[in-house]
């Protein structure tokens, strides 16, 4: 049923590091990866080697440049489902495909049932769903479900498979609903966002900006004024008679 | 929001019909229903194909047609569920409508149950005429509940649905009675001018509304950033389009878009209306102009339920 939950028992979810992403696009290919492995419903491809190539993920990874007034820097920004606790892609669904897991609060779909109406993706602000036509459903992230309890994995591999791939370590994995957990500290501590929180769907997920990189203006007009008089500077001997025949000469035998 | 032509071509002529059948109904509740009981049944026959081709129409743009029945189940939480369900409802009161007003055609019953079968007409009617008219209510909450389009999410989106499915429901119905040379009610169509002059205002304030509405969040807050930082997009996630640039990235550019606004409000709105108001003065000229009326009313909704489409900015084009 599109009917939400009361409450779930656990509030599984993803923290993910602004600061420390460096956009490689690894949890992007891993998480393909092992959704379109030894499935049969695989993340479908299109036109993979022609003019306009296309396909199916869960997972993008978007590069910005943003600018605060103070500090302009590159932010990697990895978008995927945030699991959200009002999540009005499952009450928008018409046949009960879209539902909120009771148990630890993820949002999936039934392949079996959806008729790729794709009304959940016009209701979801964060383009966590895309349509797959080739098989006529909606796709989204399910927080690897099929690995995290999968007990034929070793203890440490079962974690979303973007977790597992990153890098950098920009992607943590645990329950937000226990205080004590890993995420929820770490959140508490570094100020994590839940995105575009006055909209309402209450986003399990949560974001740690960037870091203050602890420059004030004052500072910063103080660098630019170093590098200001870096640039005016000229070579010391750029005025030396010598070196102008010198490079005039240079010139003429190269 | 990209245009999807199914769902442009089901909104038009489901809300065609359920108007036509909105109409009929409240007319078997009234004196103005019209005596001749071939041309009501042929009228109702019309608002049912229209509904059921609109039906159509709306089921090629699923991925799994076949499993359409199951879209009856959520009606508890979902928009379009309640529209699928009360879409399927309203066929009963109307094929039942169909069975008496034929058995009163050919007389096949003696002329005492006929009579008692009229005393349920207007039963009947009045039920099927709910029906029609909160399904094109559910179809326009479909729209006006997602928090995710601002453009939609408004308090007229769905009155407007509303008003412009019973503005042609009430156009066919002028002019089959002009087909079957009855003459119309002059207070059934200035009723009608009436209610395509509120319509013209409506989408008027609806296009000023869209045309100053802007997200409640920033680039930078989709982002999990403060407020006011400035964001520019570096390095797409993707190089080519994907479905949710093709689906939720659609933009018509506002000069054209001004364009249509005006092309849609001649068509829709001004001609219908004046053609009207031509047969009001001399009703020998009603067969025609009802007809120019009525054609020009379903060009002009075709364009305006495109710009609906066209115009309306998802909040996820935040991303891109």
């Amino acid at each position: 049923m599109t009917d939400l939950p009361s409450g779930t028992d656990k509030k599984l979810g993803l923290l993910i590091d602004l600061d420390i992403c460096v956009g490689c696009h690894g949890c992007v290919t891993s998480c393909k990866e092992w959704n379109s492995t030894d499935d049969d419903l695989p993340l479908s491809d299109f036109d993979s080697y022609g003019e306009a190539p296309d396909g199916i993920f869960l997972n993008r990874v978007h590069g910005y440049e943003t600018d605060d007034g103070i500090l302009s820097q590159t932010v990697h920004f990895p978008r995927s489902c945030l699991h959200c606790e009002q999540p009005e892609c499952v009450t928008v669904c018409p046949t009960g495909a879209s539902y909120k897991r009771q148990e630890d609060g993820i949002v999936l779909v039934n392949p079996e049932t959806c008729i790729g109406c794709k009304l959940c993706s016009w209701a979801c602000p964060y383009g966590a769903r895309e349509y797959d036509h080739k098989q006529g459903i909606m796709k989204k992230c399910t927080l690897c479900v099929d690995r995290i309890y999968n007990e034929e994995l070793e203890e440490e591999d079962r974690k979303p498979a973007c977790v597992l791939a990153c890098p950098t370590s920009a992607r943590l994995f645990g329950d937000f609903s226990d205080p004590q957990s890993d995420v929820s500290i770490l959140s508490e501590k570094r100020g994590g966002v839940a995105l575009m929180d006055n909209l309402g769907y209450k986003p399990v997920n949560r974001y740690l900006p960037p870091r203050k990189k602890h420059i004030t203006s004052e500072q910063n007009s103080k660098n630019n004024a170093n590098l200001q008089k870096f640039s005016d500077l000229k070579p010391s001997n750029a005025n030396s008679k010598l070196e102008e025949f010198f490079s005039w000469l240079d010139q003429k035998l190269s | 929001m990209s245009p999807a032509y199914s769902i442009i071509f089901f909104t038009v002529f489901s809300g065609a019909g359920y108007g036509l059948l909105a109409i009929i109904s409240l007319t078997t509740l009234t004196s103005l229903l019209p005596d001749s009981t071939l041309l009501n049944l042929i009228m109702l026959i019309l608002s049912l194909l229209l509904i059921s081709v609109g039906l159509l129409f709306s089921t090629t743009h699923l991925g799994h047609p076949e499993r359409a029945w199951r879209a009856m189940s959520q009606w508890k939480t979902s928009w379009l569920s309640r529209e699928g369900l009360l879409a399927l409802i309203t066929y009963v009161p109307a094929l039942l409508l169909c069975v008496i007003w034929t058995a009163m055609l050919i007389q096949s019953f003696s002329s005492q149950s006929i009579n008692e079968l009229e005393n349920y007409v207007a039963l009947i009617g009045g039920v099927c005429g709910l029906c029609a008219i909160s399904t094109v209510f559910c179809t326009g909450k479909i729209y006006a509940s997602l928090k995710t389009i601002p453009a939609w999410n408004y308090f007229l989106t769905t009155p407007i649905f509303f008003l412009l499915s019973i503005v042609n429901g009430l156009l066919l119905w002028i002019f089959f009675n002009c087909v079957f040379s009855y003459k119309v009610n002059n207070f059934v169509v200035l009723f009608s001018v009436f209610m395509l002059g509120a319509a013209f205002l409506l989408k008027w304030v609806y296009w000023n509304f869209v045309d100053q509405v802007k997200f409640s969040v920033t680039k930078a807050e989709a982002i999990g950033l403060e407020k006011n930082t400035t964001v520019q997009n570096l390095e797409p996630a993707h190089q080519t389009q994907n479905y949710l640039m093709r689906e939720m990235g659609y933009n018509v550019a506002r000069k054209h878009a001004l364009k249509l606004r005006w092309f849609a409000s001649w068509a829709a709105f001004i001609i219908p209306g004046i053609c009207l108001l031509v047969g009001v003065t001399d009703s020998s000229y009603m067969p025609i102009t009802s007809f120019i009326a009525l054609l020009c009313l379903i060009v002009g909704l075709i364009i305006e339920r495109w710009l609906f489409f066209a115009e309306a900015k998802h909040v996820i084009t935040l991303y891109y």
